[in-house]
């Protein structure tokens, strides 16, 4: 579907920190999203990924470190950007009084680049009533009405802040497809954070996995789950692991059971892991995202 | 865009207006319907000018209620329900947003200054040319704490986030500014006491002007959404 | 066809693996059209270049060949290289079963006489039509 080269990357990130009074809120992330590329980012609560969304849309300054989107510069060219952008946030403040129909109007007047007739499709494809108003919608609408404010101007780029929180699963499935179908409909990027890391994994071209605002991972989907695997070696009696191989993320011993998740994996670190540890009987299991982003996180900070 | 976001703020701030728009005229209304009763050719015209005069007092002062309120809204009342988060993740340039408020705010302001010196000026000495336009003094003076309350309740609603907090400002202001300036008369002997009232007047239209610009200038160059 | 977006194996393999196994029972035959890329990517709910991959995947083991503008159709030997596949993939179960048997300390003939047994009973039962 990539069916142009852009030289410049869609978003840039370079060594770029947020800091909350004591708090580092984002601690140092370099990204790089190529144009034309879905990209996934997950992390727990509290993560750092809606501070990175809300510096990358202009709405917050970086304490250190550069933003680049579309090839501007997101501190100076704030405005430029935003009309190039399409912006799906968590929480939806707009303005409850305004009737979906008042509130389509409004917004189109700040983008050249509106669309009527597609608005027209997509509130049609969500089944939204332009005369309802905005405080009548549930969530799940909300989130869809959202959408359609995203999408009717044709951005270049999609950013959505975890779109489907709280939704139904239909909700979100009707969100999602409808995200989906603008995917196929031309080149453009999209960046969406998420908490259910099922659609990462059957959304995404690459994901990103961030914790306390480090960003500890960022390689396409694939790639990551075909080199990421978990060893389960029964240990000998009364001995302990020696040394696990490079590329381990996370471990834990129990009882006589040693299980080690290695990123980058190759026969020859299963050999090496053999050869220096005493353990008798191995086995490789394959990774959903899911336990990837588990074996990420956990190992990260420390835990089992 | 400056239309689409003129509607928006003359929507949100619409009940306001409304009730304004009773307090302005609603005195002359009444006036109007009590000497109907008593026959609108008969009443004579002093007792034209008598009721007339009272109407604008209460017109007057009941609408220094209506531009504090108003000012007070226009920022702090989308930040209250986070709606200023939305339209900070719009396009819009921050120099529109202001200017939009800036046309509702003083906008009403004007409209109620003009409609009190027309009726002041023009009106009152139309009914009874005899009468001392006792109301002169006053009109100017109140028409200045307007603009006072108005400035400090725009500058209050631009940092704030609590439209009653804003409105609360907008009405401390003319009681600080006129106490400092009492306050320096009494103790300094400058301003002079004969007058006072002008040197008040003056000053609260100053401060009133000064505080719209710096807060408007301050919002306009504001880094962070 | 159902994507298990919670699975280990990836996507683009469980796509490739319904559509083979669609072509080798015989949903699309030879010379017909497969779904577009955007179509099956909507219905299926992943991403397009997913899809593609998929199709490339396919097209490598000359299952399908692409037309000139009209997308991807099925190949003349489309069943017989999908079923050579499935055949394949059986071999590759039949490794992670015994690997495991293996690995839980089973001997080579308990192992085989555990898969004598299963399919004694499963062709009992009718399961081969």
């Amino acid at each position: 579907m990539i069916n142009e080269i852009r030289v410049e990357p869609a978003i840039e990130l370079i060594n770029v920190t947020k800091r909350f009074g004591a708090q580092t809120a984002v601690d140092e992330i370099t990204l790089s999203i190529p144009a034309g590329t879905v990209f996934g980012l997950i992390g727990p609560n509290g993560a750092g990924k809606s501070t990175t969304i809300r510096m990358i849309m202009g709405l917050t300054r970086p304490d250190a470190g550069c933003v680049r989107v579309l090839g501007m510069d997101a501190g100076r060219d704030t405005h430029r950007i935003k009309r190039r952008i399409g912006y799906v946030p968590e929480l939806h403040y707009m303005y409850r009084w305004m009737r979906l129909g008042e509130a389509l109007r409004f917004s189109a007047a700040f983008y050249p680049t509106w669309d009527r007739r597609l608005c027209e499709t997509l509130m049609d494809q969500f089944s939204l009533d332009a005369r309802k108003r905005i405080k009548q919608l549930s969530k799940g609408m909300l989130a869809k009405f959202a959408l359609v404010l995203a999408l009717a101007h044709r951005p270049e780029l999609l950013i959505l802040d975890e779109p489907t929180s709280g939704l139904d699963l239909f909700a979100r499935e009707d969100f999602l497809d409808g995200v989906l179908r603008t995917m196929c409909d031309g080149s453009r990027t999209v960046l969406f954070s998420s908490h259910t890391i099922a659609d990462v994994q059957r959304l995404a071209d690459s994901v990103g996995i961030i914790n306390h605002g480090r960003l500890l991972v960022h390689r396409p989907v694939d790639e990551l789950l075909s080199t990421t695997k978990t060893v389960h070696a029964v240990l000998a009696d009364g001995c302990l692991p020696q040394s696990a191989p490079l590329g381990a993320i996370w471990e834990r011993v129990q009882r006589r059971e040693w299980s080690v998740t290695l990123t980058d994996f190759t026969p020859a670190k299963l050999d090496q892991l053999r050869e220096q540890n005493a353990v008798e009987g191995v086995e490789v299991a394959d990774l959903g995202l899911e336990d990837v982003f588990k074996a990420f996180v956990l190992g990260s900070t420390g835990r089992c | 865009m400056l239309k689409a976001l003129l509607w928006k703020d003359y929507r949100l701030n619409r009940m306001l207006l409304i009730f304004g728009a009773v307090i302005l005229f609603g005195p002359y209304v009444v006036v109007l319907l009590a000497q109907w009763r008593t026959g609108l050719v008969n009443a004579s015209a002093h007792v034209w000018a008598e009721s007339l005069t009272s109407a604008c007092m209460l017109s007057m002062g009941l609408s220094l209620l209506t531009i504090c309120l108003l000012s007070a809204n226009v920022f702090a009342g989308e930040r209250a329900d986070r709606s200023a988060e939305f339209l900070a993740s719009l396009p819009a340039s921050r120099l529109a947003v202001l200017l939009a408020k800036g046309i509702v705010v003083i906008g009403t302001i004007t409209v109620i200054a003009a409609t009190q010196w027309w009726v002041v000026e023009m009106l009152i000495p139309w009914v009874d040319p005899r009468i001392n336009p006792s109301l002169n003094e006053p009109l100017w003076f109140i028409l200045s704490v307007s603009v006072l309350i108005g400035g400090a309740g725009w500058g209050a609603s631009s940092v704030l986030s609590s439209p009653v907090g804003a409105a609360g400002a907008a009405m401390l202001a003319p009681m600080a500014v006129l106490s400092v300036v009492a306050g320096l008369s009494w103790k300094f002997g400058f301003p002079p006491e004969n007058s006072l009232a002008t040197w008040c007047e003056v000053v609260c239209l100053l401060s009133g002007l000064a505080s719209f610009v710096g807060f408007s200038v301050a919002y306009v160059r504001r880094r962070d959404a | 066809m159902r994507i298990d977006a919670q699975s280990h194996v990836p996507v683009y393999l469980q796509i490739a693996a319904g559509l083979r196994n669609a072509v080798a029972r015989g949903v699309y035959r030879p010379g017909e059209a497969l779904p577009s890329v955007r179509a099956l990517a909507v219905e299926l709910g992943v991403n397009p270049n997913t899809v593609q991959r998929a199709f490339e995947s396919l097209e490598g083991e000359g299952l399908i060949g692409a037309r000139r503008g009209r997308g991807m159709f099925v190949r003349d030997r489309g069943p017989l290289a999908a079923k050579t596949r499935a055949d394949a993939a059986l071999a590759q179960s039949f490794e992670t079963a015994i690997r495991s048997g293996f690995a839980a300390n089973l001997s080579a003939d308990r192992i085989r006489d555990l898969f004598e047994s299963v399919l004694a009973r499963l062709t009992s039962l009718g399961a081969r039509k």
